[in-house]
């Protein structure tokens, strides 16, 4: 019994990796209406760049924490404002086919530089340090992932709510047309969601560095598990993401703990039951 | 001395020309109605205007500079403020944060959030419920308002009166001397020909994108405009 609420526990707290995987397409599908298909090769683009500053250009780790969420937004804006702006319109293909055409030229990029090596960022003794509550064992770094991902939406979810920046954010995802009719620069404002979703990206690209290893292809698996997250969650709810992440991250543990074999596949079922079961009862967890 | 100018203006929509050689003169101070029947090219004009189609720079002059096909966010920083056709509030902000989206223009000038209240009193308890929780005639109120919170010369209404009361309609018209006074011109679209006649100083009959009659109000009469709706010569 007690096995079984430990893998609960650990499925909610890597629940907050999948929010943060999730939360930066989310954002970019509810303002702009872009599917980005290279989202989960800019979360590995980053841990790569995580895993480079640190060991090839030997950043101390602080300070690299502090410099890849920023570069992942200034790459962010500047794809956005230089390329996905002008894909934007009423056909949605062509955003996704220049997504799926980065997601290529990503995947192939990391792959010629940093070869099909497996990586892991090392984040020394607090990778293994772990308390004891209740005879339920938690991971150190488990716990910090999930308090990151819920400062995270806590912080999104501020900036949305009480700030200008998120009532231009808000109004662009109401009706860009109008949006702009008001004044608003709505290319800006697009690239700028696009910075924040980036910075987050970052910020989970260095968790995952340190959680799992990844390699250059390492991308799909993860856009699938922040497709998931987001429709389990709500689209464009920004704490449906938390839940949706937490919900997925669950269903895996479970899975893996009547057999370790299903953990991935149990991800999968839950969603595809939400899928089908989702619009007889919620329209997301606003 | 007129302050916007169109002159000979052709938008298309795509293949579709909407509209033909349109010409109008707005004078500082003027209120000019724009009366038609439905898909006759008003708000293809408006639209026009305020940067939405791509028209030639040349075809709309306003203070002596081109700013035909302008982005519409320049077209609103310049002083030219839209409320559009069906009001198109922003349904998930509140009628606040809705009046604040017409500062972003950056325009500098004499309405708040205050002065709208005064001339919309009836919003004043209404500031926090989302756009999307007001009747239609608050709605327009809040449309009105947050055009007007751009501080501009000139306002384009779109559909003055559609789907409202008459009684609402009859409140709103009532505010149009208030913004006038703040130096606003204004042109506008009505389907109500009488009141149209009543509310504007110069009025342009549009028929199939082209304008078939125009004149002072006070010189033209329901009759004029039926014949010219029917496409008939006025002789």
């Amino acid at each position: 019994m007690i096995e079984l609420i430990n893998s609960i526990v650990q499925g909610i707290l890597i629940g907050g990796l999948y929010a943060l995987f999730a939360a930066g397409l989310s954002l970019v599908f509810g303002i702009m209406r872009i599917v980005n298909l290279s989202h989960g090769d800019l979360i590995v683009l980053g841990s790569f760049l995580a895993f480079f500053t640190v060991s090839t250009l030997t950043v101390p780790l602080w300070l690299m924490v502090v410099i890849i969420p920023l570069a992942m937004g200034v790459i962010g804006y500047a794809i956005q404002r230089s390329l996905l702006n002008k894909t934007i319109g009423p056909d949605v293909l062509p955003p996704l086919l220049i997504t799926f055409g980065l997601s290529i030229i990503l995947q192939n990029g990391l792959l010629q530089i940093f070869t099909a090596d497996n990586r892991k960022l090392d984040f020394g003794a607090i990778e293994v340090m772990s308390v004891e509550i209740g005879g339920i064992a938690m991971g150190w770094y488990a716990i910090l992932i999930f308090l990151i991902a819920v400062t995270v939406i806590t912080g999104l979810q501020f900036i949305s709510y009480h700030t200008r920046l998120g009532r231009l954010l808000r109004a662009t995802t109401d009706d860009p047309e109008i949006a702009k009719l008001m004044g608003v620069k709505t290319e800006h404002i697009f690239a700028i969601a696009m910075a924040i979703a980036m910075i987050i990206c970052g910020i989970a690209a260095i968790l995952f560095a340190a959680w799992t290893s990844f390699t250059p292809l390492s991308g799909p698996s993860r856009l699938l598990i922040a497709f998931e997250v987001v429709v389990i969650g709500g689209i464009g709810s920004i704490w449906g993401t938390l839940v949706g992440g937490i919900i997925l991250g669950v269903a895996q543990a479970l899975g893996g703990y009547f057999d370790p074999a299903w953990q991935t596949l149990a991800g999968h079922i839950v969603f595809v039951i939400i899928l089908v079961l989702r619009p007889i009862f919620v329209k997301g967890f606003r | 001395m007129s302050f916007l100018k169109i002159s000979k203006l052709n938008a298309f929509y795509g293949d579709f020309q909407a509209l033909f050689d349109i010409s109008i003169c707005l004078y500082e101070g003027q209120k000019i109605a724009l009366i038609g029947p439905n898909g006759a090219g008003k708000s293809t004009l408006l639209r026009s205007i305020a940067g939405w189609l791509p028209v030639p720079r040349k075809a709309v002059k306003y203070n002596k500079r081109n700013i035909g096909g302008l982005p519409a966010n320049d077209v609103v920083s310049l002083g030219i403020a839209s409320v559009p056709e069906g009001r198109r509030l922003f349904p998930s902000l509140s009628v606040k944060e809705n009046l604040q989206m017409g500062q972003e223009s950056g325009r500098k000038g004499v309405w708040s959030q205050d002065k709208v209240m005064q001339i919309f009193p009836v919003l004043r308890e209404r500031l926090y419920h989302l756009g999307s929780e007001l009747s239609g005639g608050q709605q327009q109120m809040v449309a009105i308002g947050r055009a007007l919170m751009s501080n501009p010369r000139i306002v384009l209404f779109d559909e003055l009166s559609l789907g409202l009361a008459p009684k609402v309609v009859n409140e709103i018209a009532k505010a149009i001397p208030d913004i006038q006074k703040s130096g606003v011109s204004i042109i506008f679209v009505e389907q109500d020909v009488r009141r149209a006649l009543r509310l504007s100083d110069y009025v342009y009959c549009i028929l199939e994108g082209r304008i078939n009659l125009q004149g002072q109000s006070k010189n033209i009469t329901f009759e004029d405009v039926e014949a010219a709706f029917w496409g008939q010569k006025n002789d």
